[in-house]
């Protein structure tokens, strides 16, 4: 489905005084009366007629507050995690109110996409709009934690890489030991000692 | 392979060599080998003289990823018989990555020739039909490769027109150009799209490192720069900001290459994600230090 805003070519914060206007307009230039049944172009006609007052429904059902399941945040997330992204950003583009969660959704739409300082403004705005929610903060955190060059989750608390990270760290094997007992008694009998009698 | 040249003609997608392990280096230097000689296989001799350590990496990562069969040999370098060396045989990774640095040989110099003035130009022109034929013989063995490049080519100069384009948008067409490049390398489409999205990363952080080490030409020229937008701020100031723009690129794209899970050539590739990428950043921000004013 095409945002319904810019099938009726209006803004998204047009007042619903403003909808009916553009849709009453549109609502002339392509009824259907307007084309004979000869007219090649009476079937595009209908169709762009169709489109219109889909998209009236649509924003009109939003502002009175009634859901039509078009606005659903849950399911443009699950769009988003299924990497369903253009899908997703129709979707969003479509909502009149751009509250918190709304700039969220956006920022991880960027985000994945790879539009990093895009992804970072949308998710600032979110958390300032609702400062209070775990999820913003923490996409915000995790922002400035790698804006300063670290890896990893911020919520790890350190800069863990996985680059020679296996587990060793430091200490000293028996290989080691032997190794340094080696070199100990080679030292010793160089100045004339003696560390391991054996040999 | 020289060391530390402080050139970014020689690509910045490189390991911090001081890191690596003997044997890590050496199979380094043996696939940096094996690129030349499958440059010159199959592009000719001068095509040589192009080498970049960029797509030394891309061949490490299609290595990793494809798993073939992969060989060293000793033998001696033309440049240098004196020396031997220990040449990397990996024919099917080896040509994907020439290809791919020939493809974008040809952008990158139509790109320079529309920049450049004066000598710098005519040493591009000279250069062009060597590209052109690169190109050409590119597109038999990797056709998509090709298309990628004009691609690139064609969307940059339109969204490098408007002066007023974001960070995201004028980075957009080479990060989605080696992002496409990156999926090429798996026939698996859960994995082609994870090496989308690792591509995508790296390439935003190549273009923008590129951009931020032209910074001060491209001012003084009147170019498009995508970073022209903190002119106005102090020194100090535009690089905090661009670091932390690259920072924030280098990190995503680390996290991303986590994800593949790959396992071959692992901990080169790491070298150059968690230490390479840093250490050019540092070289590049430094290289201008503070003025006053």
């Amino acid at each position: 489905m095409n945002n319904p805003y810019d099938v009726l070519g209006i803004s998204h914060n047009a007042t619903e005084e403003q909808v009916k206007e553009a849709y009453r307009k549109l609502a002339r230039k392509y009824h259907p009366d307007n084309f004979g049944a000869d007219n090649p172009l009476s079937d595009l006609a209908e169709e762009k007629m169709k489109e219109i007052n889909q998209a009236y429904d649509t924003i009109i059902n939003s502002m009175r507050g009634g859901n039509t399941g078009y606005f659903n945040f849950n399911a443009i997330r699950e769009m988003i995690n299924s990497g369903r992204l253009d899908e997703a950003e129709r979707a969003l583009d479509s909502i009149p109110q751009h509250n918190a969660e709304w700039n969220f959704l956006k920022g991880s739409i960027y985000h994945r996409r790879g539009w990093l300082e895009q992804a970072a403004t949308f998710y600032q705005t979110a958390a300032s709009m609702d400062p209070g929610n775990a999820e913003y903060m923490n996409a915000v955190n995790q922002i400035c934690w790698q804006r300063g060059g670290n890896f990893g989750s911020f919520n790890q608390g350190f800069n863990q890489t996985p680059y020679r990270n296996n587990g060793s760290t430091g200490g000293c094997s028996s290989c080691d030991l032997c190794t340094a007992l080696c070199c100990a008694d080679t030292c010793c009998e160089c100045m004339g000692g003696d560390l391991c009698t054996c040999c | 392979m020289e060391s530390e040249r402080g050139d970014s003609l020689f690509g910045y997608v490189k390991p911090v060599q001081g890191q690596l392990l003997v044997c890590e280096y050496e199979a380094y230097k043996a696939i940096y080998c094996g690129l030349c000689k499958a440059l010159g296989k199959t592009f000719g001799p001068f095509s040589r003289l192009t080498l970049n350590y960029d797509f030394v990496a891309v061949a490490m990562l299609h290595m990793a990823v494809r798993k073939p069969k992969v060989e060293y040999l000793p033998f001696r370098c033309a440049a240098n018989p004196l020396k031997k060396r220990t040449l990397c045989i990996c024919p099917e990774s080896l040509d994907f990555a020439a290809a791919c640095a020939m493809a974008m040989l040809y952008s990158k110099l139509k790109d320079d020739i529309r920049d450049e003035r004066g000598f710098k130009r005519i040493g591009k022109w000279l250069l062009l039909p060597l590209a052109r034929s690169g190109l050409k013989k590119a597109k038999k063995n990797e056709p998509r490769m090709a298309q990628i490049a004009e691609e690139i080519m064609n969307r940059q100069n339109k969204i490098e027109s408007d002066p007023s384009a974001g960070i995201d948008l004028a980075a957009d067409p080479s990060a989605s150009a080696l992002g496409q490049i990156c999926a090429l390398m798996s026939e698996e489409e859960g994995q082609q799209a994870a090496l989308y999205d690792f591509g995508y990363m790296l390439g935003r952080w190549v273009y923008l490192i590129d951009a931020a080490d032209d910074y001060e030409e491209d001012l003084r020229r009147k170019r498009f720069n995508p970073f022209l937008y903190l002119k106005d701020k102090t020194n100090a100031e535009r690089q905090s900001e661009i670091s932390s723009i690259l920072n924030f690129c280098m990190t995503e794209a680390a996290a991303r290459f986590e994800k593949l899970g790959l396992k071959k050539n692992i901990s080169i590739l790491q070298n150059i994600l968690y230490l390479g990428l840093a250490a050019q950043q540092r070289r590049v921000l430094s290289g201008k230090a503070p003025k006053a004013g």
